[in-house]
C-alpha cells in the first residue's frame, strides 16, 4: 500500500510543479531591450564622479585612499586636479568619503563604456561635467545617445 | 604593411599604481604644525586639526595637544585649519556676520544686543556655572528641534575634571556636562566624533548642530571653515555656536593634579564647581566651599599659550555668555547675529531664559570693555594678520605732575 | 577548482578536492595595502556574501583599535548581513537547480535575487560590491521609504519560497535524487570541522551568531534551523529555512533600528597586538587573525572562509555515491571554489 501511496503522492507534486510553473507563462516579461529599455537605478547609486573644479586643492587624498590606485594628480597651470582610470576603478568611492572640500561627488550615470581604453582615461575637465540628467529614479548615460552607431570623435 | 599600436602616454602599467605621487612642491605635514605651532608654544588645544584631518589620524592626548597615530598623507588640511598659523580676522567676520566691525564695534566686537538672563529651570540653574544660559539655550534648541545635537564640554570618565567635547541629545545630558571648566578640552576635535557621518556627501538624514567653545576653539573652527584649503565638510550642518568669556585657561595637571588634588588635598572626584570670580579661586565641593583663594595661587599654572590670545568675549560667536557684568546666579548674553537674537528671543518667549536688558552705556558693559581692554594688551602678532581689526588702545597716562605730588 | 574522481564503474570509491586557479594572494595583497583600501579586496573572494567578509575584516580591526561601532551602525551592519545571506542562497540554490537539470529553479532564484539586490542597491549605493563596513561603523544611512519597501519585498519573498516548495522542493525530481544520497553524519561533519549550513544539515545545533553573538545579534531574536539527517536534501531545505529566517530578521531588524549616529570616528591604523575574529558568512564560518605593527597595514592577516573549512566535507560526502549523483551532494555544501582559493 504504501509504494502505490508512494508514487500517487510523487504524481501529485509532479503535477503541482508543472501547473505551478505553467502559471507564470502568461506573466509579463522581466526581460528589457537594453539600452532602449533601461533597468531604473536607485537613488543614491555610486556611478562615476563629479569633480567641483573650483572646490579641489590637489591635496591627493582620492588617489591615496583609492584601492585600485586609478586616480592620478595632474597639474593644471599652478593647481592640481585628479585623473581617474575608469579601467579599474571599483566604484567603491571612497574617494568621495574622504575629500575634505566636498570636491567629489557621486553621479548616477554607469554607462561609461568606451571603444579604447585610452578614452577611459577622464580628464579633470570631463570629470567636471555635470550629469546630463539628473532624475531621482532614472537612468541615463554620458553624453547622449551611445551605441554601435555613434562612435565618439576624439575629445576631452 | 602592420603597424604596432602603441600605447598613449596617459596609461600607465603598474602594479601598485602610479597615482600618488608627491607634487613637487613643498607640501605641509603635521610635522609642521608640530614645529610651527605647538613646539613653539601657541597652541591652545581647540582641536580644529583634530577635527579636520580627512582620515581621522589625530587625535586629543594627555598633554593638551594633538598627537597623530598612523601614517600622514601630506593633504595639508590640518596645517589650514590651525588659526595659529593665520587667522584673518577680517575675512572670518565678513563670513560670520557678513561685515566687518565697525570703529565703535572695536573693543566689543559685532555685537546687537546686551542682556542679563537666567534660565527658569531649577535644575539647571543649580548645576550651572552663573545663570545656566547656555544650558538653557540648548535645550530650547533641542526641544524646539532647531538642532539634533549639541556639542557641549563634558568630563570623560577616565580622569576627574578633565573636559572633553561631549554631544548632548537629551535634557540629562544637558545637565550632566553643565558648567565650566577651566583647562582646555580640544572642543572642536569633538567634531570628527560626531561629524563622520556627514563626510559622505550622500546622508539621507542629515543633523543639525550647535556649538559651545571658548574664544580661541571658536577661531579654530572658523578658521577651518574658512580656508580654502581647510575642511568646511564638518561645519556644513551648523546651526549656532555660543562662545563663553575667556581671560584665560590653566593646565591641567599643574592646576587640578598638582595644586586643589595635591597641594590642598582635596580629591577631584568630589569637586563640583570651579568658579574663578573677582580675582579669587572658588572650588566647591557639594555646598561647602573648598577653596577660597586669590587667583594668583594658579599663577605657575596659567598656560603660556593663551598670552598672545586678544579675544575676551567671544567675537566669532554667534551668542556669547559669561559671568562678567551681571549679579550674582544671572549670565551675560551678547548677541552678535541675528541669528543668535532669534534664538535668545525664542528661549525667552519659551519661558526657557528671564531676561533683563543690560544698558550698552551702563556701568556693566563698561566693565566688560575694560576686561576686554585688558586681554588686548597682549600680542598676537604671531598669527593674527589684518590686525587693524584689532585696534590696541591708547593707554591712559597719569599726568607726571599728579604723579610727582 | 577540480574534483579528481576515483570510480568503481559507477560508484564514487575516492574524491579528491582540487581547489586552485583561483589563488590571487589576497593574503599578500592586503599586507601591501592600508586597511580602508583592502575592503575591496577582501569582499572580492565571494562577492555574493561580500558583506559577512566585510564583517570578519572590521570586525579584527576593531578588536585591535579598542573601537565599538554605535547601536545604530551595528543594526545596519546585521540588516546588510542578513540580506546578503539571502542573496547568496539564492545564487546556492540557482546554480543547484541548473545542476539537476532544473532550468526554471535557475531563472526564479536569481530574478528574486533582484528584489535585495535593489534594496541593497539603495542602501549602499551599489548591487553586488558593496564597501559597506567600515572600522568604526557602516558609511551610510538608511535611505526615506526603505523599511517599508524592505517590508513588502521579504513578505512577497516568503510567499515566492512557498513556490519554490510547489516546483522543486516537493518535486520527486528533486526528493527523490536528493533523500539519502551524499550523507555525512553528524560524527563525521563535527570531526571534519564543517560549519554553516553543511554542519546543521547534519544535526549539529551550531551557529555563530548564537554562539558568540556579534554586532546586534545578541539582541536578536532568531531561530538556529538544523536538520537530523546529513543527506543532500537536508542540506538543501537547512539553506531554505535560513532564508526564511533571515528575511524575518530582516523585519525585526527594521522594527527594533535605534536612532543615532551609524559611524564613529576610527583611524587607519593597525595598532600593536593581535586580533582574531569570526563571523557567520552564508557558507560557513569566516575568520581572520591578524597581526598589527602599529602601521597602517596589518603586519599579517590569515584569511579563512567557510567553503575552505567545508573542503574536507566534499571527499566524506562524495563517498560511495554514484557518479550521476554527485552534482547533488557537491553542490548542496555550497562550496564556493573562489571563496576557497583566496
Amino acid at each position: 500500500m504504501a509504494p502505490i501511496m508512494g508514487k500517487v503522492r510523487g504524481a501529485a507534486n509532479s503535477l503541482l510543479a508543472y501547473t505551478t510553473g505553467l502559471r507564470h507563462l502568461f506573466h509579463k516579461p522581466y526581460t528589457l531591450k537594453f539600452p532602449e529599455q533601461r533597468y531604473a537605478v536607485e537613488k543614491g547609486f555610486r556611478g562615476r564622479h563629479l569633480l567641483h573644479l573650483d572646490r579641489c586643492t590637489g591635496c591627493g587624498i582620492c588617489a591615496w585612499i583609492c584601492p585600485e590606485k586609478c586616480i592620478t594628480i595632474v597639474q593644471r597651470g599652478d593647481r592640481w586636479f585628479p585623473e581617474y582610470f575608469y579601467g579599474r576603478c571599483c566604484f567603491c568611492h571612497f574617494c568621495t568619503d574622504y575629500c575634505p572640500e566636498f570636491a567629489l561627488e557621486e553621479t548616477v550615470e554607469y554607462d561609461i563604456a568606451e571603444y579604447t581604453r585610452d578614452r577611459l582615461v577622464w580628464s579633470p575637465e570631463r570629470l567636471a561635467k555635470a550629469p546630463v540628467k539628473k532624475d531621482d529614479k532614472y537612468v541615463f548615460s554620458v553624453e547622449g545617445v551611445r551605441g554601435a552607431s555613434q562612435v565618439q570623435e576624439k575629445e576631452h | 604593411m602592420t603597424q604596432v599600436a602603441t600605447p598613449p602616454q596617459t596609461l600607465k602599467p603598474s602594479a601598485e599604481g602610479e597615482g600618488w605621487k608627491a607634487r613637487p612642491i613643498r607640501l605641509k605635514i603635521f610635522g609642521n604644525l608640530i614645529a610651527e605651532v605647538v613646539h613653539k608654544g601657541i597652541c591652545m588645544y581647540c582641536g580644529a586639526c583634530i577635527a579636520s584631518c580627512p582620515i581621522d589620524i589625530l587625535f586629543h592626548s594627555d598633554n593638551e595637544e594633538p598627537i597623530m597615530r598612523g601614517t600622514c598623507a601630506a593633504c595639508q588640511v590640518c596645517y589650514y585649519s590651525c588659526p595659529r598659523i593665520e587667522l584673518p580676522v577680517a575675512e572670518i567676520e565678513q563670513r560670520v556676520f557678513g561685515r566687518e566691525r565697525t570703529a565703535d564695534e572695536a573693543i566689543l566686537g559685532v555685537h546687537i544686543g546686551s542682556y542679563s538672563v537666567r534660565a527658569k529651570d531649577q535644575e539647571i540653574v543649580a548645576n550651572a556655572q552663573d545663570g545656566g544660559a547656555v544650558s538653557a539655550l540648548m535645550l530650547y534648541a533641542l526641544e524646539k528641534k532647531i538642532i539634533d545635537y549639541a556639542l557641549v564640554s563634558g568630563f570623560t570618565s577616565r580622569e576627574p575634571w578633565k573636559p572633553a567635547p561631549k554631544v548632548a541629545r537629551t535634557r540629562q545630558e544637558l545637565i550632566d556636562n553643565a558648567g565650566s571648566e577651566y583647562t582646555p578640552g580640544g572642543q572642536i576635535g569633538g567634531m570628527a566624533e560626531i561629524a563622520v557621518p556627514n563626510r559622505s556627501v550622500v546622508n539621507f538624514q542629515e543633523e543639525r548642530l550647535a556649538l559651545v567653545g571658548l574664544p580661541c576653539e571658536l577661531q579654530g573652527f572658523w578658521r577651518m571653515n574658512t580656508h580654502w584649503i581647510a575642511a568646511p565638510k564638518l561645519g556644513r550642518n551648523l546651526v549656532f555656536t555660543i562662545g563663553l568669556f575667556c581671560s584665560k585657561v590653566f593646565d591641567y595637571q599643574k592646576m587640578m593634579v598638582d595644586y586643589v588634588q595635591g597641594t590642598r588635598g582635596i580629591d577631584l572626584g568630589t569637586v563640583t564647581k570651579v568658579n574663578i570670580k573677582k580675582n579669587r579661586l572658588l572650588v566647591y565641593t557639594g555646598d561647602r566651599l573648598a577653596i577660597d583663594e586669590p587667583v594668583e595661587v594658579l599663577a605657575h599654572a596659567a598656560r603660556e599659550e593663551c598670552n598672545i590670545c586678544v579675544d575676551y568675549s567671544a567675537e566669532l560667536a554667534d551668542i556669547a555668555v559669561g559671568a562678567i557684568g551681571s549679579a550674582a546666579g544671572w549670565s551675560t548674553v551678547l548677541t552678535r547675529t541675528p541669528r543668535g537674537e532669534d534664538i535668545l528671543n525664542g528661549a525667552v518667549e519659551s519661558g526657557y531664559l528671564e531676561m533683563k536688558k543690560l544698558d550698552p552705556a551702563g556701568k556693566a558693559i563698561k566693565f566688560l570693555e575694560t576686561l576686554c581692554e585688558r586681554k588686548r594688551l597682549r600680542d598676537p602678532s604671531a598669527y593674527v594678520r589684518h590686525s587693524s581689526a584689532f585696534a590696541r588702545p591708547v593707554p591712559k597716562l597719569i599726568p607726571l605732575d599728579v604723579l610727582t605730588k | 577548482m577540480r574534483l579528481i574522481v576515483e570510480l568503481d564503474g559507477d560508484i564514487i570509491i575516492n574524491a579528491q578536492p582540487d581547489p586552485g586557479y583561483v589563488h590571487r594572494g589576497i593574503e599578500k595583497i592586503i599586507e601591501l595595502r592600508n586597511i580602508i583600501r583592502s575592503i575591496p579586496v577582501i569582499e572580492r573572494p565571494s562577492i555574493i556574501d561580500a558583506s559577512n567578509l566585510n564583517h570578519a575584516w572590521v570586525r579584527a580591526i576593531e578588536e585591535l583599535q579598542g573601537v565599538e561601532p554605535p547601536a545604530r551602525g551595528q543594526y545596519l551592519r546585521c540588516l546588510l548581513n542578513e540580506m546578503n545571506r539571502i542573496m547568496s542562497h539564492l545564487y546556492w540554490l540557482s546554480i543547484y537547480g541548473v545542476f539537476l537539470g532544473h532550468t526554471t529553479m535557475f531563472m526564479w532564484p536569481l530574478g528574486d535575487r533582484e528584489l535585495f539586490i535593489d534594496l541593497a542597491e539603495s542602501l549602499t549605493g551599489a548591487r553586488i560590491t558593496y564597501s559597506y563596513l567600515v572600522p568604526g561603523g557602516v558609511r551610510r544611512d538608511l535611505p526615506q521609504g526603505f523599511a517599508n519597501e524592505a517590508i513588502k519585498r521579504t513578505e512577497y519573498f516568503e510567499k515566492r519560497l512557498h513556490e519554490y516548495e510547489n516546483i522543486f522542493f516537493k518535486n520527486p525530481l528533486f526528493t527523490s535524487r536528493a533523500k539519502g544520497v551524499g550523507v555525512l553524519s553528524k560524527q563525521r561533519a563535527i570531526e571534519l570541522g564543517t560549519t554553516g549550513p553543511t554542519l546543521r544539515g547534519s544535526g549539529v545545533d551550531a551557529d555563530l551568531r548564537k554562539d558568540e553573538p556579534y554586532a546586534a545579534y545578541g539582541e536578536l531574536d532568531f531561530k538556529v534551523h538544523t536538520r537530523p539527517d546529513g543527506d543532500s536534501y537536508s542540506r538543501v531545505m537547512v539553506h531554505v529555512d535560513e532564508m526564511r529566517e533571515s528575511s524575518q530578521l530582516i523585519r525585526q531588524i527594521l522594527k527594533k533600528l535605534p536612532s543615532g549616529p551609524v559611524r564613529r570616528k576610527a583611524p587607519i591604523v593597525v595598532p600593536r597586538g593581535e586580533a582574531y575574529s569570526r563571523v557567520e558568512s552564508a557558507r560557513g564560518e569566516c575568520s581572520f587573525y591578524m597581526i598589527g605593527e602599529g602601521g597602517d597595514k596589518p603586519y599579517r592577516a590569515r584569511y579563512i572562509t567557510g567553503s575552505y573549512r567545508n573542503m574536507a566535507a566534499i571527499s566524506a560526502v562524495l563517498q560511495g555515491v554514484r557518479l550521476a549523483d554527485m552534482p547533488t551532494s557537491w553542490w548542496s555544501i555550497d562550496y564556493w571554489p573562489v571563496e576557497a582559493d583566496r
